[in-house]
């Protein structure tokens, strides 16, 4: 009898140790954009990655998808030199819109928008 | 659903089992001798029988029916000594009992074990009180800091749900001194205290916690307002074959948490075993008014001990531990521990009875290592920047000591060594600037403070007199590589000089008392003494962070003096067979050199955290005065109903400090001089009355506790401390102890869900609310043992 | 063998010593401090009234009607020139924020004290000295909100002064421009490769004849920002052909500077 009580409390304890999914499906978006534009991202290894992208017209949309690991940074920016030029930014987690910025919002040509991926 | 699973299980066992009788037997031995005494009485009230032992040092007690008891011995040229049990249906019980020698026969109490909420040890000139195991469990408790909090006289700095800095008598942080089984000592990682050294020993794992107010216990290092003693070895293991289990369950309603323990002992003569594993896990809590604080955490320790006794009396104990916390929230600072990852090991040497002369020698080396992670991503300002500090703290040390009895007394000597090292950083990603710039700023560059000291300890009696006279010299010595903080496109934009930052300093501590018995109810003490402290590595080198209970970055000063404590202690102690043990103790403690912070300007320097007000240094700002009293009274053990009042209060005040004059916008616009003025950070007066009743031969035991606190209205004018509301707050509880094998605790923490919080509980960060405590929680602990 | 007796007598003295070394000092007696203070108060004026923000009317000395809608700017190493020496304003605060949006900004109760004396002038640097133009140095809005981004050079703005125009050509049309100061860029190729940087702050300087402060008195210097003068004295600033955004146009900026040599008028006002 006491045999069962030990194990029945050993495997409660153990059981009640918990792992969840830890990683996320992030993705940058830019668009709305008609001119050059240097984007500069943050991939999931933390690395600071440059890319220089035409986005044609209003349309015309660039995105890139990495698995990110939760708590992660996230960020994306972009310059652009167009005077007239307008630029979306935005970061998605699973699909949904995370952070969300455009050229209306920013002084100086650029558009950046970031966060912290929550846990 | 695990909860009610586990309830079921231990209640259908429990009905299982039948009420019979047991055997109570033992043997009584002189602790300094090991030698038989013949003839000490030994009496179990409740049961109004007693006997005597015989030339062997053997007693029995046949036919006893199976319940909770406490047993009485008493000898004289013995100190007496009570002994609380549980005989179980059918069981017999063997006990091994030492009596400590002495020569006057005088009615010291010194009670194990026992509902009260203290124990006096009144062997010593000051005050000594001691947390058993056993009042541990009963009260459902999961962090030492929060449960310290419950004793009088001892309060604590709430920043989150757990891990609570404990304050004594308004002694805190550094000027206490908290150590792991006599000697061990542990460097937290955070810069804001989020981790004291009580955060990272398991509740769970502690056998007893002794706490010495005053600077006057200097065995294990420099305490200027107490010593706090976390015990977790075992120190009376059978000695012959045995195996034990132990596990233990807790879960409090309003916190959905939950704390899981096990145990296994397992030894015989020449050694023993012993493993544990404990896990807790908490979400938020809502206070008195229905808001929930981000108080969750998860921790996870484990740990193993290997005893082993190569020759009579003498033990080698090794011990390792690792504590895991993740996710660990303080909705008062301005960032969450993410990650804590602790390892302490160490080794003690222990011999007992080494001759006529020399009375035991005890060796020790430890490590306690440290890896902190934390992080700001819980909140609102991370959204323009993230920032991540991870820190290593290490200490590295041993000691070893010789109990000398010479014969008019008692000499202890000892030697000790401590290195600490600290090293951390912190990155700033400032995710709104164009190409994301990191700033890294240093927290601690390769910190290190090295401590050499010798004790000692002459305790001695004469003809109803008891005297001691200790001394401690401390060689002390600190140093930093240069402190730097980078800027991510020019490089270092700060560096504190590397050539100030070294420091070395010699601090001698030393103290006396002395205790009049003046019958054998009644001891008058007396103790004073001095005790110097080096400043600790915040204090010293801290780079810009906002650690304080205000809105300042902190910076430290590597040349600051150390901080000394003058102190003196008066206590009164009687006791009553009927009316029972009364305690009142009043100290009057005057600072030198009382390190507090002081603003600087900002054409000085700039504040780096978000949101604070301002910079404030680290500086010597001359005398602080604090005094106080504390009052307890108990009823004899054997009383039933068994009542216990305590009531404590500390004033403390600062000499001379400088209040920065703001205007209407909270520019600063003319500062003033304003003498005496409060201490900030004192806990206000407080009074807890407590009822307990014994019920089915103490196997039950429900007990009532009432505290009322004042509202602290002396805060520092200086720095703008603002005061607290009064409360008064109830809780219930109660034990049973089922059979042999399972004991339940449980009972109701804020009965009648009050919103209040206490004068040191800190501001959620931001903001000028305080962290509410809990409202009303609803505890259940369950306890199983073969 | 110790006596007991010179043990106990020995811990009387200890705890009477105690006693003595905690009684306090008596507080000393106050010194008298005999100094005066000062007070800036900050005003923006346009063509010699105060200045209406928001409101399209306007019109510069190159004929660009427009509106202004904030200003915000930074001065530090503020100055008092007397006779028995120069007063550097720093004990306190070295830098002062102001912010047409923020009304108690433009207000600055000086904290350091001033020696009573006959005082001829005030000068300031207008934006910051380049060792004292730090990134990341405010961590908090509203001066945070003014940095200046690090690849364009770094540090701070000096100003932003923020409006709209009506381009040539239009007749209600506006376009913002943004009148910001702060670090310069040289190019080797416009917008590519930057080659150096150039810091645009530059001294102001206030000849306020005859002031006194006297002991316990405060003095209230009143600064007039003529904003007008932004735009036209030595160099004629039209906006249609500088455009809304001169961060990156250092010969822009050089002109601006140039310009702010008499924007600011003082005044100084006893209680």
């Amino acid at each position: 009898m006491q045999k069962i009580l030990l194990i029945s409390c050993v495997l409660m304890l153990v059981s009640a140790c918990e792992k969840d999914n830890q990683t996320t499906l992030v993705s940058y978006r830019a668009g709305n954009g008609s001119s050059e534009i240097s984007l500069s991202y943050r991939d999931e290894s933390g690395n600071m990655i440059d890319e220089k992208i035409v986005l044609e017209s209003s349309s015309d949309v660039w995105t890139k998808s990495m698995e990110f690991e939760k708590g992660e940074i996230v960020y994306l920016s972009g310059i652009y030199y167009d005077s007239v030029a307008s630029l979306k930014l935005e970061v998605l987690i699973d699909g949904k819109v995370f952070k969300s910025n455009n050229s209306v919002n920013e002084p100086a040509k650029y558009v950046i928008v970031s966060g912290s991926i929550p846990y | 659903m695990k909860a009610w699973l586990s309830l079921s299980l231990f209640f259908v066992i429990s009905i299982g089992f039948t009420q019979n009788s047991g055997l109570i037997s033992g043997t009584i031995t002189d602790a300094d001798s090991s030698k038989f005494i013949p003839n000490v009485s030994v009496i179990i009230d409740s049961l109004k029988i007693g006997t005597l032992t015989n030339e062997s040092g053997y007693f029995e007690f046949k036919s006893v029916p199976a319940g909770s008891y406490q047993i009485r011995f008493s000898c004289i040229g013995y100190a007496p000594r009570v002994k609380q049990l549980y005989v179980g249906s059918g069981k017999s019980i063997e006990l091994t009992i030492d009596l400590i020698p002495q020569i006057e026969t005088l009615k010291e109490v010194v009670i194990e074990d026992s509902y009260l909420h203290f124990n006096i040890i009144s062997k010593m000139p000051y005050v000594n009180t001691s947390f058993s195991k056993f009042r541990i469990e009963q009260a459902g408790a999961r962090d030492i800091g929060d449960y310290m909090r419950t004793s009088q006289n001892i309060s604590g700095v709430r920043k989150g749900g757990t891990q609570i800095d404990p304050v004594v008598r308004g002694f805190k942080f550094s000027q206490l001194n908290v150590v792991l089984n006599n000697g061990q000592k542990i460097e937290g990682g955070c810069p804001n205290r989020m981790d004291p050294a009580t955060g990272h020993v398991e509740i769970d794992d502690i056998k007893e916690i002794n706490v010495v107010k005053g600077p006057y216990d200097l065995r294990y290092g420099v305490g200027l307002g107490a010593m706090i003693n976390l015990l977790t070895n075992e120190t009376d293991l059978p000695d012959s074959g045995f195996i034990k289990f132990n596990a233990s369950k807790l879960y409090e309603s309003n916190w959905n948490g939950n704390k899981e323990h096990v145990k296994i002992t397992g030894g015989n003569k020449w050694g023993f075993v012993s493993l544990t594993g404990g896990r807790q896990s908490y979400d938020n809590y809502d206070d008195g008014n229905g808001n929930e604080i981000n108080s969750s955490f998860d921790k996870l320790n484990y740990a193993g001990k290997l005893g082993l006794r190569p020759l009579k009396n003498h033990l080698l104990l090794l011990s390792a531990e690792e504590a895991r916390g993740r996710d660990i929230r303080f909705p008062a600072l301005p960032m969450d521990e993410r990650k804590d990852d602790t390892q302490l090991i160490s080794a003690d040497y222990k011999i007992q009875s080494v001759g006529e002369v020399i009375d035991f020698i005890n060796l020790k080396v430890y490590r306690s290592k440290v890896r902190h992670e934390m992080d700001n991503k819980y909140r609102p300002f991370s959204d323009t920047t993230v920032a991540i500090s991870i820190i290593h703290a290490e200490n590295t040390g041993g000691r070893g000591e010789i109990g000398f009895n010479l014969g008019i007394g008692e000499l202890i000597a000892a030697a000790d060594f401590e290195k600490i090292k600290k090293d951390g950083q912190r990155e700033k990603y400032m995710i709104l600037q164009p190409g994301l710039p990191v700033k890294i700023e240093n927290l601690w560059n390769n910190a290190e403070i090295i401590n050499r000291g010798f004790f000692a300890l002459f305790q001695g009696h004469h003809k109803g007199w008891e005297y001691n006279l200790s001394a401690r010299v401390d060689v002390n010595s600190a140093g930093s590589d240069a402190i730097i903080i980078l800027h991510p496109i020019l490089g270092e934009i700060y560096e504190f000089g590397t050539d100030s930052i070294e420091s070395r300093y010699t601090n001698l501590s030393f103290n006396g008392g002395i205790t009049r018995n003046l019958n054998e109810k009644f001891s008058v003490s007396l103790a004073a003494g001095r005790a110097v402290r080096s400043p600790d590595m915040t204090e010293r080198f801290i780079i810009l962070l906002p650690i304080g209970y205000d809105q300042f970055d902190y910076l430290g000063d590597p040349q600051l003096n150390p901080e000394a404590n003058n102190q003196v202690d008066i206590t009164f102690k009687y006791s009553h067979e009927r009316m029972g043990d009364f305690q009142l103790n009043g100290f009057y403690s005057l600072i030198n050199d009382f390190i507090t912070g002081r603003r600087l300007p900002p054409a000085v320097q700039k504040p780096l955290s978000k949101d604070v007000l301002g910079v404030k240094q680290f500086y010597n700002a001359g005398n602080a005065r604090l005094r106080g009293f504390e009052f307890s009274w108990a009823t004899a053990a054997d009383i039933n109903p068994g009542v216990s009042l305590f009531a404590s209060y500390t004033y403390g005040t600062l000499d001379k400090s400088i209040q920065y004059i703001l205007n209407d916008q909270g520019e600063v616009i003319d500062d003033k001089t304003i003498y005496n003025d409060a201490l900030t950070e004192i806990p206000p007066f407080e009074s807890t009355l407590n009822f307990y009743y014994r019920m089915l031969n103490g196997r039950f035991v429900p007990t009532f506790k009432l505290r009322a606190v004042a509202s602290q209205k002396h805060v520092s004018m200086s720095s703008y401390e603002a005061s607290t509301p009064g409360f008064v707050v109830a809780g219930a509880g109660f034990t049973y102890v089922i059979n042999s094998f399972f004991k339940i605790s449980g009972g109701v923490n804020n009965l009648f869900d009050q919103a209040y919080f206490e004068h040191l509980n800190r501001n959620i960060i931001g903001t000028k609310y305080s962290l509410y405590e809990p409202g009303r929680s609803f505890y259940v602990n369950l306890f199983f043992k073969i | 063998m110790l006596s007991y007796r010179a043990v106990y007598l020995t811990k009387i003295s200890l705890f009477v010593l105690l006693i003595i070394a905690g009684c306090k000092d008596d507080p000393p007696e106050e010194t008298e401090q005999k100094s005066g203070r000062i007070e800036f108060t900050f005003q923006h004026f346009l063509n010699g009234q105060p200045l209406q923000f928001d409101t399209l009317r306007y019109v510069n000395e190159a004929g660009n009607k427009y509106m202004v809608n904030e200003i915000q700017y930074f001065i530090s190493d503020v100055k008092l020139f007397g006779k028995k020496g120069i007063k550097l304003i720093d004990d306190w605060k070295d830098i002062h924020y102001v912010d047409t949006d923020i009304p108690d900004s433009r207000r600055w109760e000086v904290y350091d004290k001033i020696t009573p004396d006959e005082y001829d002038s005030v000068s300031f640097t207008f934006g910051f000295a380049p060792d004292k133009n730090i990134s990341f140095m405010y961590v908090n809005p509203p001066e945070k909100d003014m940095f200046w981004p690090e690849f364009l050079g770094g540090g701070y703005h000096y100003m932003k002064l923020n409006g709209k125009w009506l381009p040539a050509g239009q007749t209600s049309q506006t376009i913002p421009f943004d009148f910001h100061l702060g670090r310069g860029q040289v190019y080797y190729s416009y917008p590519d490769s930057i080659t150096g940087f150039i810091d645009n702050q530059f001294n102001v300087s206030l000849p306020a004849s005859g002031f006194t402060i006297l002991a316990d008195e405060t003095v209230e210097i009143q600064i007039t920002m003529n904003v007008e003068n932004w735009f036209k004295d030595p160099h004629i600033y039209d906006h249609d052909i500088y455009g809304g955004y001169i961060m990156q146009n250092q010969e822009a900026m050089e002109m601006v500077k140039q310009n702010g040599h008499n924007v600011f008028t003082i005044q100084i006002n006893k209680e």
